[in-house]
């Protein structure tokens, strides 16, 4: 039992006695007590977290596997700028994949049939992957009880900021902006700014796959425009407060 | 014997809606309280229930005076 746990027990149980004796005395100022209690000691247990996790626990949970994700594509030479692709080119659209491209790869990527299903992909060259952010994706889409692919750009726009403040707390604010084929974002105060701000030592990460959060976002609005997409650039502010990511729709298009 | 009358609870109820009210306001995560040890989603439940509650002892008491 946690701290919080047994003062609303206590404060509970205060309230029932009291209630209890304000029956036996008739006392209006007992049964006043006792509604109180009861009604505080009860609501104090109802309103606990349902879990918390200090965001430092986070970062150092994500950090290392994004870097040795960095590595492994220096390694392999896999240096192109990774497009999330759109759910019709998924054999499951609940995965969601991106594909880094060879930097001299020409090929055409072609969104229209479910071909990227193996990790090396041929045409394109390139190598497919589950970007970080789409379990995040995947739990938005179960918090709205709706997905991302049956919904447009501007019911994005009115959904995610609600999901990310409202039901998931993950962001003070959050602002989306569409211009021509270019989405911007905009967070302030989100819990995943500090792995944000990390990231952008890491340039197979940042203004390519992007931080979990960055990346749950690009999955979002390649669902719902059914179309590729890349992160064009990520901006922390100087305070790191803010993040201003910039999305780019793609139609069928040049890898490099 | 219980002894509030239903005005009793109702008075009793109108203060806590509005003090749950103001809390819910004052703690949501649209004015950047994303860190409080909460959870305000429930918090916002009660309260409009409370609230709901309150409302009904209002429309009881009205219903009163209009027959009178």
């Amino acid at each position: 039992m946690t701290q919080a746990e047994v003062v609303g027990c206590i404060i509970l149980l205060s309230g029932v006695v009291l209630l209890i004796l304000s029956i036996q005395y008739s006392s209006t100022a007992f049964a006043f007590m006792g509604l109180g209690l009861t009604f505080w000691g009860a609501l104090l247990l109802y309103i606990r977290p349902t879990r918390y996790v200090q965001s430092a626990v986070l970062q150092s949970t994500v950090m290392p596997t994004l870097k040795s994700l960095d590595q492994i594509l220096s390694l392999l030479n896999f240096e192109g700028r990774a497009v999330y692709l759109p759910p019709k080119t998924l054999e499951d659209f609940k995965t969601g994949k991106i594909l880094i491209p060879l930097p001299k790869d020409t090929s055409i990527i072609d969104s229209n049939k479910p071909s990227y299903v193996e990790i090396i992909h041929e045409n394109p060259r390139g190598i497919v992957l589950n970007p970080p952010g789409v379990e995040l994706a995947n739990l938005y889409e179960e918090v709205l009880g709706r997905s991302f692919a049956q919904q447009d750009l501007s019911e994005i726009q009115t959904n995610l900021p609600k999901i990310l403040i409202e039901d998931l707390e993950v962001a003070d604010n959050v602002e989306i902006h569409q211009e021509g084929d270019s989405i911007r974002v905009k967070i302030t105060g989100s819990i995943f700014s500090e792995i944000c701000r990390q990231t952008q030592k890491l340039k197979g990460i940042c203004g390519s796959i992007g931080c979990p959060l960055c990346s749950s976002i690009a999955i979002a609005i390649s669902r719902a425009t059914g179309k590729p997409l890349r992160i064009e650039e990520a901006k922390p502010s100087e305070d790191g407060k803010t993040v201003e990511t910039t999305y780019r729709t793609l139609e069928d298009v040049n890898t490099p | 014997m219980w002894p509030l009358s239903f005005w009793d609870i109702g008075l009793w109820i109108s203060v806590t809606s509005i003090i749950l009210l103001i809390t819910v306001e004052m703690t949501s995560p649209y004015n950047g309280h994303t860190n409080l040890l909460i959870n305000w989603k429930r918090l916002r439940t009660v309260a409009l229930i409370t609230t709901i509650i309150f409302l009904f002892t209002v429309a009881v008491r009205v219903y009163e005076i209009l027959v009178a």
